[in-house]
């Protein structure tokens, strides 16, 4: 396992596409545009290179290939350590976006109008 | 042509690897994800070109055969400034400094600082500027003798542009600016002797040597400096001159380079011998 690193927007949300369960190449792209609603459209080159640095470092396992509607699909799932790393990004963004929230409810009055 | 047969096009920018293991999801993943979309498709189609491109590029930085050579490349064409600059800096400190020759420790200098510092593409353009402009300029006549002396420098400074090495930058390392430019004041100092370049391998060939098993990057260079300088016994000959070094070692050094490139690669094949068994 690697040490907790910040993972990228495209990453983040193509690793939290995997929490529910494994799911194939456009099928992560479909949920990591819904999770992200809309933000983050991940290209065909984009998500298989990640895929490839995510099973490098453990954080995705990939299954067997196998036919779906004449297309060859292999399925991706989350491993522990993928989950915990994803789980350690969403607890870094929670605190990042708690502490601007914050401050701007505390600086609120003093902004010029 | 099919938007499927287009998108196998796209794909061969990626590595042969990876292509067998997992182009055909890749194609199904991209023929998904295009649509009904002319526009998103063509978007897909360059994004995987680029992503194969990447995957080349991380592919070559990984240990192997191919870094090995590339870095030996790199390590030599390094060198090979070095050199320069103690050149260069040995003929300001002799004669008085003028405009082009000021202009010429610049670019060799700036190149040398480049690659030190670990900009190697900065460093092979500013390189190969250095090789062009006294070519053009200086040499008149004498252009095709002395254009074999620039071979080895412009393949180094080649590979150095496309396969350049990857790490962290090291501004640290600037600090073998100062044995370099000590190098060449004292070469100045004392005159100019033909064979003075070749005191670092002294030091450089029989720590090539011992380092080989482990890494054979540093006698890459070496065996390349080694061709250098066989090439300039090559140029003192087309210049109407005995060959210096006589017919044997001349012959010995060409043949270090394709030995030690042969030995790297024997090695390299052993080793994942040992490994599949």
């Amino acid at each position: 396992m690697v040490a907790s690193v910040e993972l990228r927007r495209p990453s983040y949300f193509a690793l939290a596409a995997l929490i529910d369960g494994p799911l194939h190449g456009y099928a992560i792209v479909r949920r990591a545009g819904e999770l992200s609603q809309g933000t983050v459209r991940l290209s065909t080159g984009t998500l298989y290179a990640l895929l490839e640095r995510a099973i490098e470092e453990g954080l995705v396992v990939a299954g067997d290939e196998y036919l779906e509607g004449g297309r060859r699909r292999r399925d991706y799932a989350l491993t522990a350590a993928g989950r915990g790393e994803l789980a350690a990004e969403a607890r870094r963004l929670a605190s990042a976006s708690r502490a601007v929230a914050a401050r701007l409810r505390a600086t609120r009055k003093a902004a010029p109008a | 042509m099919t938007r499927e047969s287009r998108a196998r096009i796209a794909l061969r920018a990626y590595p042969k690897a990876i292509r067998a293991s997992r182009g055909e999801e890749m194609i199904a993943t991209l023929l998904d994800a295009s649509g009904e979309s002319s526009g998103r498709h063509r978007r897909e189609l360059a994004a995987l070109v680029a992503g194969g491109l990447r995957a080349r590029a991380r592919q070559r930085s990984l240990p192997g055969p191919t870094r090995d050579l590339a870095d030996g490349f790199c390590y030599a064409a390094t060198g090979l400034l070095a050199l320069a600059t103690a050149e260069s800096v040995g003929i300001d400190a002799r004669f008085a400094p003028h405009g082009a020759s000021l202009w010429h420790l610049l670019v060799v200098g700036g190149a040398l600082a480049a690659a030190l510092a670990g900009y190697d593409r900065i460093a092979s353009l500013a390189g190969a500027a250095w090789l062009i402009d006294p070519l053009a300029v200086v040499r008149g006549p004498q252009f095709g003798p002395l254009l074999a002396f620039d071979v080895v420098p412009m393949v180094c400074f080649l590979v150095m542009l496309i396969l350049p090495r990857r790490g962290p930058r090291r501004p640290a390392r600037l600090a073998w600016l100062i044995p370099v430019v000590a190098l060449g004041i004292l070469a100045g100092a004392v005159g100019p002797r033909s064979y003075w370049f070749l005191s670092p391998l002294v030091v450089l060939v029989p720590l090539a040597l011992a380092r080989f098993q482990r890494d054979p990057r540093l006698a890459i260079a070496c065996a390349l400096f080694a061709w250098e300088v066989a090439m300039f016994e090559v140029v003192q000959v087309a210049d109407g001159q005995a060959l210096p070094l006589g017919v044997l070692p001349t012959v010995l050094l060409f043949a270090t380079a394709p030995v030690v490139f042969a030995l790297t690669l024997m090695q390299t094949h052993a080793e994942r011998d040992g490994e599949t068994t």
